[in-house]
């Protein structure tokens, strides 16, 4: 008892104060009274009332025998200490019921000595072998456990995506484990502590990591341990244990520190992704724009050239003739209307990747519809447009400007696919939980090759390349899209046509007062 | 419509590229064409030449284009056409709701732009008289009896619905903000309630356009507000 005495309080004492999912069996309690004494008391008693039983028909030696089994019952199935009160019990009870005289302790037969002698010997060997035993099958029930927990433990951090996945994680994993506050601290760029989990132990964040081992060791009540890897120290781990007397035992320490390496390493494994993540950003965003800067120059330049050559050609000799004038002036006007779009485009594209703020308002799909296409009249003039609008379909809430450009950007990309002469068509109604545009063509269609980079920013299809086209419009469409928890989708259509299909999340509009 | 007098056009712009294009677009007509390169020196002009339309650029190297518009408003009722590029949505709706009374976006063509200034200059020379009919395309507004023909039928437009045409009407070709058709047809209180009309000019596109899709009358100026085409 006086071994286990310490632990046994230190648990009990931070059970009574964690209200949490700690009451796990995980961990020894200490045994009750009563039950310690039924132990030392209960076999030398039932042995006391067999060999009663047996009086006048056994002899002595059997008795004796029937005692011992008593003593390796206790000693096989409680402690040293109830052993050796069973083994005094049974000698006494012995000595007071079967030796003459009987009901009393007085000796008289002398070679009664060697007898008791050697079955408290006996009695003190069986309970000591059992009791070494049974700590070896402890320490083997223990040590199984600690893998449990710490497996139970270091589960969580491997799918942590960075540090501070690793701290929210870690501090859940410990307090459900092992039943104790923690807080881990992780050092920054400036080699200060600063929290990567929950802030749930009083203590100053922003140290250096030495100050703060100083300030943990004045403090009675936490303890601290230093999350260090092979190559560096990456933060410290802060455990708190509950009462400033009661320190955290041997065997949960322990696991506390060897999931302090894990910890440490899952820190600085998080730390190296994040910095392979941004490298990779990094290189993705040299390869837009070196994939930009190829797109701007051909796409601004190619009107420029018109455009230029046009004017200079107005300007010289060849300029005042009438046929030609008007020729080259409505070059000049429709080139530099296209570089106008170029131009659109890419600033569109430019503020919707830094992240702008959509203006939500309730928009009606029939107006959406009706300004993207007076914008592209001149594009889509001479196809049949065929809109079929369900009178029912309901408000969206939508950035009406965003919204509008994604259609402009659609039909744009529809005419310029669809021959003057043949049609396309765009229905609008509710399905399901979405408001659900389609607009559909005769054109060329899609290749079915192009289908999953058609979205892709600078992606032109073979299809397209031959009237120049920039490969920003769709990525527009869908970034748009996006941003307003919708989708956009492309297939087959009519006819060898396109077919494309935009969805917006449907919510129910606020009231309108009639009148 | 063929104005008789010149009409003294002051241009406000710091790009002297757009002040030349201007210039040589509309000096061989009837314009008489100012130029100002700044906020404050157009200001002074305003005040000095009095000119009959002003064109005012947006992004001024002096002062913002909406502040020049709101000090020309404090005593002058000259109309304020703004020359705006794309990325200026908000000072565009600014310039417009503190009094300037028409917008076009950069690049423009002399079309519109010639457009725009006919509307802003009959406007100012009629001056709030208003005919008791309107007719425009194969709709005719009867003022004085409240009621609303197209193609000679007459058309039922509930109170709200007659309020918002009206006020489309008196602001005929010009773009009217969602800001100002609000409180004129519900009262200042609703002025952010946009759905109102997104609600009823669907009603009345469905009442008195022939494709409500494609309005030819009540047009959508996106993010702004509505325009009544009579032309």
């Amino acid at each position: 008892m006086a071994g286990t005495g310490k632990s046994a309080r230190a648990a009990s004492g931070l059970r009574r104060t964690v209200a949490t999912p700690a009451e796990r069996p995980t961990w020894p309690r200490e045994k009750p009274l009563w039950l310690s004494v039924a132990w030392s008391v209960g076999p030398p008693i039932a042995a006391t009332l067999v060999c009663w039983a047996m009086e006048g028909r056994i002899h002595e030696a059997n008795q004796i025998m029937v005692y011992l089994l008593a003593v390796a019952v206790v000693g096989s199935g409680s402690g040293p200490v109830e052993a050796l009160l069973s083994v005094v019990l049974s000698v006494f009870a012995f000595d007071f019921f079967f030796v003459e005289p009987k009901f009393g302790l007085i000796l008289h037969d002398l070679t009664y000595i060697p007898t008791y002698s050697i079955m408290m010997l006996v009695g003190l060997l069986i309970s000591s072998l059992t009791a070494r035993l049974r700590a070896q099958a402890r320490r083997a029930a223990s040590r199984e456990r600690s893998t449990a927990v710490l497996y139970d433990l270091t589960r969580g951090l491997a799918e942590a995506a960075d540090e501070r996945a690793v701290g929210v994680s870690a501090t859940d994993r410990i307090r459900e484990e092992l039943g104790v506050r923690t807080r881990i601290l992780a050092l920054d760029d400036s080699g200060l502590l600063a929290d990567i989990g929950p802030a749930s132990i009083e203590w100053p964040a922003g140290l250096p990591l030495a100050d703060a081992k100083r300030t943990a060791s004045d403090h009675a009540g936490e303890t601290m341990l230093t999350l260090s890897t092979a190559s560096e120290e990456v933060g410290a781990l802060l455990v708190s244990a509950y009462s400033s007397s009661a320190d955290l035992e041997g065997s949960r320490l322990t696991i506390l520190e060897t999931f302090a390496n894990s910890l440490a390493m899952a820190i600085q494994r998080a730390r190296l992704e994040v910095k392979a993540r941004d490298a990779l950003v990094q290189v993705e965003s040299e390869r837009m724009r070196s994939s930009l800067l190829g797109s701007v120059s051909h796409d601004l330049r190619t009107p420029l050239t018109s455009i230029a050559g046009a004017a200079s050609t107005l300007t010289g000799p060849r300029g005042s003739i009438e046929d030609v004038r008007v020729e080259l002036a409505s070059t000049i006007f429709s080139e530099s209307e296209r570089l106008n779009r170029h131009i659109r485009d890419m600033l569109d594209m430019t503020r919707l990747e830094t992240g702008i703020q959509p203006h939500l308002e309730w928009q009606s799909i029939e107006e959406l519809i009706g300004g993207a296409l007076s914008r592209t009249e001149s594009l889509l003039k001479g196809r049949q447009i065929d809109i079929r609008l369900d009178p029912a379909v309901p408000l969206i809430h939508v950035d009406e400007i965003l919204v509008e450009k994604a259609l402009v950007n659609l039909l744009e990309n529809v005419g310029s696919h669809t021959p003057a002469g043949k049609g396309l068509a765009i229905e609008a109604g509710k399905v399901g939980e979405w408001v659900q545009i389609v607009v559909s063509d005769e054109g060329t269609g899609i290749d079915p090759k192009d289908l999953p980079r058609i979205f892709d920013r600078f992606y032109t299809s073979s299809r397209s390349s031959e009237r120049g086209g920039y490969g920003m419009g769709l990525a527009i469409c869908r970034t748009i899209m996006l941003l307003h928890r919708g989708t956009i989708e492309a297939g087959a259509g009519r006819a060898g046509g396109a077919r494309f299909v935009l969805r917006f999340p449907a919510e129910a509009p606020p009231e309108v007062p009639v009148g | 419509m063929v104005e008789t007098a010149t009409v003294k056009v002051l241009i406000i712009d710091d790009e002297s590229a757009i002040r030349r294009f201007l210039r040589a677009s509309l000096d061989p007509m009837e314009y008489t064409v100012l130029e100002a390169d700044g906020g404050l020196q157009g200001l002074r002009m305003v005040a000095e030449d009095k000119p009959n339309v002003v064109l005012l650029d947006l992004g001024l190297p002096d002062i913002d284009g909406a502040e020049v518009a709101r000090r020309i408003r404090e005593w002058s009722s000259v109309p304020i056409i703004v020359l705006s590029a794309r990325e200026q949505e908000r000072d565009k709706i600014g310039a417009l709701d503190s009094g300037a009374d028409d917008y076009l976006t950069k690049p423009f063509g002399l079309g519109e732009l010639l457009a725009r200034m006919r509307v802003a200059v009959r406007r100012a020379r009629a001056a709030g008289a208003m005919d008791p009919v309107i007719e425009f395309g194969d709709i005719r507004l009867d003022a004085a009896k409240r009621r609303v023909y197209r193609n000679g039928e007459e058309v039922h437009l509930t109170p709200i619905e007659y309020k918002l045409l009206m006020v489309l009407v008196k602001n005929a070709g010009r773009v009217v903000t969602h800001r100002q058709l609000l409180v004129e047809v519900w009262g200042p209180a609703y002025f952010e309630e946009t759905h109102y009309l997104r609600v009823y000019t669907g009603q009345l596109r469905h009442k008195l356009e022939a494709d409500p899709a494609r309005p030819r009358y009540i047009t959508t100026e996106p993010g702004v507000g509505y325009r009544l085409r009579t032309d």
